[in-house]
């Protein structure tokens, strides 16, 4: 029987792990970084310095595709100020790659690409290291292209690697279930190709890399990256180092969506900060982000699908081929997730799927929001929309119909643990006011509905594991620091993560930091990619929080020489039954003073359960342990003059298991749609005989203020076993429903169906003219047969 | 060949030796350790580096050093007095403004310069005066909420 | 590359610097154009000639006959800004309005916008309606240009060796006159022109039965122009015939190009269904 005093002590909010929780988790937070950021004091790689550091500046190929004669730098060397000069033989000439090593850091006796390294320079400044590149003299003899991925595959193109055959990076394909049984006993089928364009991250802090080496030979990188993990693990090997020889500190990041992960550049930086024997920063320019960065991968999706009358969908033939571009980034990860995610969102169980990655000679791609099950997701959501119009059933409810459930398995063995998918659809069709909006058509207007499904990590994506660890120390000062090797790039993980522990510890924000990832320091993390860090990180951070508490209140029993188990946390305090109370710094100082200065260190890991890699040929597997749903609704206008398309109007509503930053959420899916709909409307890296055309913000559009429709936002929380407090991923979910959404609203409005991406207004125009032609023949036709 | 310019910036007067090729971006970053001040692009387009020169928003990456001489600067550093946050500073805060923060300094800039001269804009007018901030993180929807509630607080403290 | 910066005093002492380093130089007002184009390497001065605070490029007035008179170093900024130009150029405002970001605009010029001459020079198509008259100062003395003639191809004007563009005049407004300003950009957004049309119409002074529309355009030929076939036409008659007349004659006025902002065939599209649009609502403006 419990003692009366205490239970008075003991407030309502007390849960049975003693701590009073004060509903951080759920709670808006505009960020724990936020001031910082407002008053320009949060110092990004770029405005950062360090003694005698010089600055490097890359030669680049000027041909899509030559071989290298002979490089003479004697020019460059002697130029004022200019401190080192390296090319491929100043290197260890090692093969790299973060999927397939095919790539030297500085190309040997090939340029594959406009923007392939070729040479770099190391001097006091910028402009003397950009003089010194006009002196680097390269004979070159050129070589045949081949820029389109349909034209690289047939016998006969140039080959770009002698290793590979046909220019293919891999290929490979499956099928399950019945597919031709389920084709034949489908009412409707339809065929139709889709194609998607290279598009650029543009996240606003273009990338910088900083190396350095100590007397001892152990290099330094700081970087704005998103994997410190990854690229501490492979850049050893790359330049040839024992493992554990690089350590990599994690800058601030003004940016990434996934164009911020490994690149090859930053082994230039290394290996040109080794021969200048001083730190060296490369930072990039605008241009060269569209030049030399790693752009989403673009697709082009054969896809065949059959349905019943009833609305049941019945099968899904696939066939993907993605443009590596010279070299592999992450192509191999991106175009498996899109021949595989996207089949999951309905109760689809016979598929035949064939995926090809290859070579051309433009820029490498690589990762970017979405990793190509956006892309993925334009082709089958556009169909969907197709079968639905077919069938002359709403496509809302088309999707209810097929719609994945929580405890599915889908049909490449994902277990969807939690799932409001169905929830998503109705919520955004009652805050679209989907049916009365279709039932009252509008000229030149149109609504369109797109659902998506997508990971909270993929166990695929690192072959040796998945999950996440984290250490909570609590200082003498009673404040704790939450140390994580996932990374928060702008999007806010380190408030996700400093909500946790605040609310497991019962301390508020102010108390907690959450430094950048240093791999010296931090436990090692893979990094902040496929909408992982809040399910995984999170979880870690909450059981190393957890580990935390449980140290401190054993600490603090011996402190306040209290009952074991009596003691309950509450506000940074620690009180005993008796009213005694201790401060956290009270406690950890004296845990300290026992202890030879030790720190209370909480620790705390998380591995996703019941996930496996997917099997390599099949491609069957589960791969994640949380699976967030998402459904957009979105609203156009058409100018019948100029072919502009207006957004007006996006509602949003996603199954996110849990909020644990709202004001953080809300912005996720914001920015999300804004980078949708340039996907969708305005974006394109142009190459014109491999030279990239439009380099820069004048010619590359990306949205701005005049371009945002309005947006509604809705989240619905499935509560999901495995994520922290029930929390999925978020980041990509926000953008993948955008592009069909508008696509399939600007079928409605003006029956034309785009399969290409971007839908500009000279799409959109031309389009209009050929129907108004086709109407019109037609017509006369009809008329001329009487 | 170096031009002395005598230029104020952040209210305090500096005197430097420029080349005629530096920008204001550049000075200010690197003479004056001012970093704050982004570069996103190097053209005018992105905003990043957007300055006020005598109370009017310029892309310091446009704007040649040398043509400072004589004039105020206002940058990002220059709005906060000690701790205490200037208006438009709060409201990106706690609207949740704020994700990678680079566009940050340069939207704010913009959205001074905006409500010195239109004190109640409404959203049109405040979406058109961030038109030259592109930001990829945000899809803007919150900085507009973020200069709108500055303005009101604004108003408010006007009034008294 | 060393670089020099001056800034004469006086305007002889512009045009004499200019003469003297010929293409080593340039004339630099805002510098919105120029900055980009050296950093990209498109332009290579080793001289830059600041002009914009010279006395004869500096101003905005009205002119004795009525007309108005802008100073060449005058910005976008102070163009939208301004009360008479508001009240008896709308047109001028609202094309200031639209061009580049406030940054951009605080401090490009209308002489800069127009000396660069690009095609799809914002400035150019309300300009060249308005029927204005470039003047110029030079080592042959001063000129007074008409508009129309200024441009000569993409990035070329009449300006010689040592010229400099001070300012342009526009005529008084005629009363009653409409306009109409359409810049077609990719985006919603901020965007260079890919197709941009000015009309101002008013009644005609000869014959107040009849119209006289001044139809410009931009970023669909070599130069900004004008669509002087079919202002002929709705000189005569502006019924639905002269209309559709009015209209394939625009089109026939235009000899744009493809180039990453656009096809040819897009810009033709888009010319003919603005045109029309526009020609309507501005007769129907006209009293």
């Amino acid at each position: 029987m419990a003692d009366p005093e205490i239970t008075d002590l003991i407030s309502p909010a007390l849960d049975s792990n003693h701590v009073a929780r004060i509903g951080v988790v759920g709670m808006p937070h505009p960020g724990v970084d936020a001031r910082a950021k407002a008053v320009g004091r949060l110092e990004y790689i770029t405005d950062m310095r360090l003694p005698k550091m010089l600055e490097g500046k890359i030669l680049r190929s000027p041909h899509p595709h030559a071989r290298i004669l002979n490089v003479d730098t004697q020019r460059a060397t002697r130029l004022p100020g200019v401190r080192a000069v390296i090319t491929s033989k100043d290197t260890p000439r090692l093969l790299y790659g973060p999927m397939i090593a095919d790539q030297y850091p500085l190309a040997v006796d090939r340029v594959r690409y406009v923007g392939d390294a070729v040479a770099a320079v190391a001097a006091i400044d910028t402009y003397t290291a950009t003089e010194a590149l006009s002196l680097i003299d390269v004979d070159y003899e050129i070589l045949p292209p081949v820029f389109d991925p349909m034209e690289a595959i047939l016998p006969g193109a140039p080959q770009l690697h002698d290793v590979k055959t046909r220019n293919i990076a891999l290929t490979a394909g499956w099928q399950r279930g019945e597919v031709d049984e389920a084709f034949r006993a489908s009412d409707v089928i339809l065929e139709q190709r889709f194609q998607t364009q290279l598009v650029h991250q543009c996240y606003m802090e273009p990338m910088a890399a900083i190396a350095a080496w100590d007397t001892h030979g152990r290099l330094t990188l700081w970087l704005p990256i998103q994997v410190p993990g990854l690229a501490q693990w492979n850049y050893a090997a790359a330049l040839g180092l024992a493992p554990g020889r690089v350590r990599v500190v994690q800058t601030e990041m003004g940016g990434a969506f996934g164009g911020k992960l490994e690149h090859s550049f930053h082994l230039v930086c290394a290996l040109l900060s080794q021969a200048a024997g001083l730190p060296v920063r490369i930072a990039y320019t605008r241009e060269e982000e569209f030049e030399a960065g790693l752009p989403r991968v673009p697709f082009v999706i054969d896809l065949r699908v059959g349905a019943k009358r009833d609305g049941t969908l019945m099968a899904k033939q696939a066939d993907l081929f993605a443009d590596n571009g010279a070299y592999t980034s992450y192509g191999p990860a991106i175009l498996s997730a899109a021949a595989t995610r996207s089949d999951c969102l309905y109760r689809l169980n016979n598929v035949r799927t064939s995926m090809t990655l290859v070579y051309t000679n433009k820029v490498p791609t690589g990762c970017f929001r979405g990793f190509g099950n956006l892309q993925m997701h334009f082709a089958n959501e556009s169909m969907m929309d197709m079968l639905a119009y077919e069938l002359g059933v709403d496509p809302l409810d088309f999707r209810l119909k097929n719609a994945t459930h929580a405890g599915d398995v889908t049909v490449h063995g994902f277990q969807i643990g939690s799932c409001g998918l169905s929830e998503c659809l109705k919520q955004a069709a009652e805050l679209s006011r989907w049916r009365e909006t279709r039932s009252n058509p509008r000229r030149l207007h149109g609504i369109g509905v797109a659902a998506a499904i997508h990971v909270s990590s993929n166990r695929s994506f690192v072959p040796e594991f998945d999950g996440s660890a984290a250490i909570i120390r609590i200082g003498a000062d009673g404040k704790a620091t939450v140390l994580t090797g996932e990374v928060d790039m702008g999007q806010g993980s380190k408030t996700v993560f400093a909500q946790i522990a605040a609310e497991e510890l019962g301390l508020t924000l102010n108390d907690i930091s959450v430094p950048n990832a240093d791999t010296d320091l931090s436990p090692f993390g893979l990094g902040t990619w496929g909408s992982r860090a809040t399910t995984l990180g999170g979880n870690a951070v909450k059981a190393a929080a957890e580990d935390a508490r449980r140290k401190l209140l054993t600490a603090a029993t011996e402190l306040l020489d209290a009952r074991p188990g009596t003691l309950v946390i509450e506000g940074g305090f620690v009180r005993a039954p008796d009213g005694a109370r201790a401060s956290f710094a009270d406690v950890a100082k004296h845990f300290a003073y026992r202890n030879g200065g030790a720190p209370i260190l909480g620790q705390g890991h998380f591995v996703p359960p019941g996930v496996v890699p997917s099997d390599p040929r099949t491609k069957f597997g589960n791969v994640s342990c949380a699976y967030p749903f998402g459904v957009h609704v979105a609203e156009v206008e058409v100018n019948i003059d100029t072919g502009q398309v207006r957004v007006v109007r996006i509602v949003a509503a996603h199954d996110v298991g849990k909020v644990v930053n709202p004001l953080g959420a809300e912005g996720q899916v914001e920015g999300g749609i804004a980078q949708g709909m340039g996907f969708a409307l305005m974006e394109e890296m142009q190459v014109i005989s491999g030279k990239p055309a439009n380099p820069n913000f004048r010619d590359y559009k990306i949205p701005s203020t005049m371009d945002m429709p309005e947006i509604e936002c809705s989240f619905i929380e499935s509560q999901d076993p495995h994520g922290p407090y029930g929390a999925k991923g978020l980041a990509e979910p926000a953008i993948i429903p955008t592009p069909p959404a508008i696509a399939n609203a600007l079928f409605d409005a003006l029956k034309i169906r785009f399969t290409e991406l971007p839908i500009t207004p000279q799409k959109v125009l031309m389009a209009i003219q050929q129907t108004k032609a086709h109407e019109a023949s037609s017509y006369r036709g009809g008329e001329a047969s009487g | 060949m170096k031009h002395t310019i005598a230029i104020t910036v952040n209210g305090t007067e500096e005197r430097l030796q420029v080349d005629a090729r530096q920008t204001l971006l550049e000075i200010l970053r690197e003479d004056l350790s001012l970093t704050g001040t982004k570069q996103g692009c190097g053209m005018g387009e992105c905003g990043a580096c957007t300055v006020l020169v005598d109370g009017m928003a310029v892309n310091a990456c446009l704007m040649l050093a040398i043509r400072c001489d004589g004039r105020e600067v206002l940058t990002i550093e220059g709005l906060s007095e000690g701790e205490q946050l200037h208006p438009l500073q709060q409201a990106f805060v706690e609207q949740g403004a704020i994700q990678c923060g680079f566009c940050t300094p340069g939207a704010i800039l913009s959205s001074k310069a905006l409500l010195d001269t239109n004190p109640s804009p409404d959203e049109a007018e405040v979406r058109e005066s961030l038109a030259g901030n592109l930001c990829r993180c945000t899809g803007y929807a919150k900085i507009v909420k973020a200069v709108l509630s500055a303005s009101k607080h604004q108003r408010g403290i006007a009034r008294g | 590359m060393d670089l020099e910066y001056y800034e004469p005093q006086t305007l002889a002492e512009a045009m004499s610097l200019l003469d003297c380093y010929g293409t080593e130089a340039l004339a630099i007002a805002g510098g919105t154009d120029v900055i980009p184009s050296m950093r990209s390497g498109e332009l290579v001065p080793s001289h830059l000639v600041g002009i914009h605070k010279l006395r004869e490029l500096t101003g905005l007035r009205e002119t004795p006959e009525g007309g108005l008179w802008v100073g060449a170093s005058t910005t976008f900024t102070t163009l939208l800004r301004s009360l008479d130009i508001h009240r008896r150029y709308p047109l001028l405002a609202e094309m200031a309005r639209s061009m580049g970001t406030p940054q951009v605009r605080n401090v490009a010029t209308l002489g800069g916008n127009l000396c660069n001459a690009s095609p799809c020079a914002d400035s150019a198509p309300v300009l060249l309606c308005l029927d204005a008259v470039a003047w110029t100062e030079g080592p042959n003395g001063s000129r007074k240009v008409p508009l129309v003639s200024f441009f000569t191809g993409p990035g070329s004007t009449i300006l010689v060796r040592g010229e400099i563009l001070v300012g342009v005049e526009l005529p008084p407004p005629a009363v009653g006159t409409a306009g109409s300003y359409m810049k077609v950009g990719r985006n919603l957004g901020v965007d260079l022109a890919v197709v941009s049309l000015a009309i101002a119409g008013c009644q005609s002074e000869k014959n107040p039965s009849r119209h006289c529309l001044h139809i410009a355009l931009g970023a669909v030929a070599p130069t900004p122009i004008r669509a002087n076939v079919a202002e002929s036409i709705l000189a005569e008659e502006v019924d639905e015939n002269a209309i559709r007349a009015a209209i394939s004659a625009t089109v026939e006025a235009i000899s744009p190009i493809s180039d990453l902002r656009g096809t040819a065939e897009y810009r033709t599209l888009v010319v003919a269904n603005i045109a029309g649009r526009a020609i309507r609502h501005v007769l129907s403006l006209i009293p």
